[in-house]
């Protein structure tokens, strides 16, 4: 009966200093911070959209025009 | 017998935990001291960061004259975004290009990754594949890119797919690119 009640005072000795050391480690860490783990960067596409014409029997616009530039050249 | 046995045993073990964590509490907690003890205290600040940085070093892509009904692509204009770590850390690398500029909703955006002469890390979308903003979202063209100067470089393309009910004029897509740490040890230890 003696010998029970010194094993359970230490058992209780035990988990109060186990409590105390995690809660003690647990401010001496706390400040520990991170940085945001995400960065953008921005591009741009660019185009130009024409619609076919049916100019010159079937010829694009697209073709017409470099003809265009061809016969100014 | 056997129970004054195991008690002492129990004793003995509760004992040597008490010393060990009495010390432990001693010794890793700084908060805690001995009464009477003579201490001062001083504080050493870090913080502790890691860098995630891209720099698009090519940052636009001319497709030049598109016709309804066509398409074209930084390939056959051998124009290319040119993306660089230039941070501290590896990073996946994800890419979206913003489609409201397009009043067709069947004109189509596709993005894909190319291996160039500086790049490391795998580069898992290397066939065109949808990348718009809004309808798809952004998708993963590159990982585990190294931050290294040799080999901290990625090249991305696009190519655009323009509907025949899509209104002519310039078209200007606004493009974006996201850089993940990957601290996984997968990628850390390539």
């Amino acid at each position: 009966m003696q010998k029970d009640s010194i094993v359970i005072g230490l058992a209780l000795i035990v988990l109060v200093l186990a409590f105390a050391l995690a809660l003690g480690l647990n401010q001496t860490f706390r400040g520990v911070s991170t940085q945001p783990q995400t960065s953008t960067g921005h591009g741009v596409v660019y185009a130009f959209v024409v619609q076919p014409t049916g100019e010159e029997g079937d010829e694009t616009a697209g073709q017409a025009a470099v003809k265009g530039v061809e016969r100014e050249v | 017998m056997m129970e004054e046995k195991i008690s002492n045993f129990i004793i003995a073990i509760l004992a040597i935990a008490i010393v060990i964590l009495g010390l432990l509490l001693i010794w890793r907690v700084p908060v805690i001291r001995m009464a009477g003890m003579a201490t001062d205290t001083g504080t050493v600040s870090a913080t502790v960061s890691i860098e995630n940085s891209i720099t698009i070093t090519d940052a636009a892509v001319n497709l030049g004259t598109i016709i309804t009904g066509q398409s074209n692509s930084s390939d056959s204009g051998s124009d290319w975004f040119v993306i660089e770590n230039n941070g501290s850390v590896r990073i996946d690398l994800n890419m979206e290009v913003d489609e409201t500029n397009l009043t067709a909703a069947a004109s189509e955006i596709y993005c894909k990754c190319v291996s160039g002469s500086n790049q490391s890390g795998q580069c898992p979308i290397t066939n065109y594949t949808n990348c718009e903003s809004t309808e798809d979202g952004s998708i993963l063209i590159a990982t585990c890119l190294k931050d290294a100067d040799a080999v901290d470089e990625v090249n991305a393309g696009v190519n655009l797919s323009v509907a025949l009910t899509e209104t002519a004029g310039a078209k200007t897509l606004a493009t974006t690119f996201t850089a993940t740490t990957n601290q996984s040890s997968s990628c850390t230890s390539s």
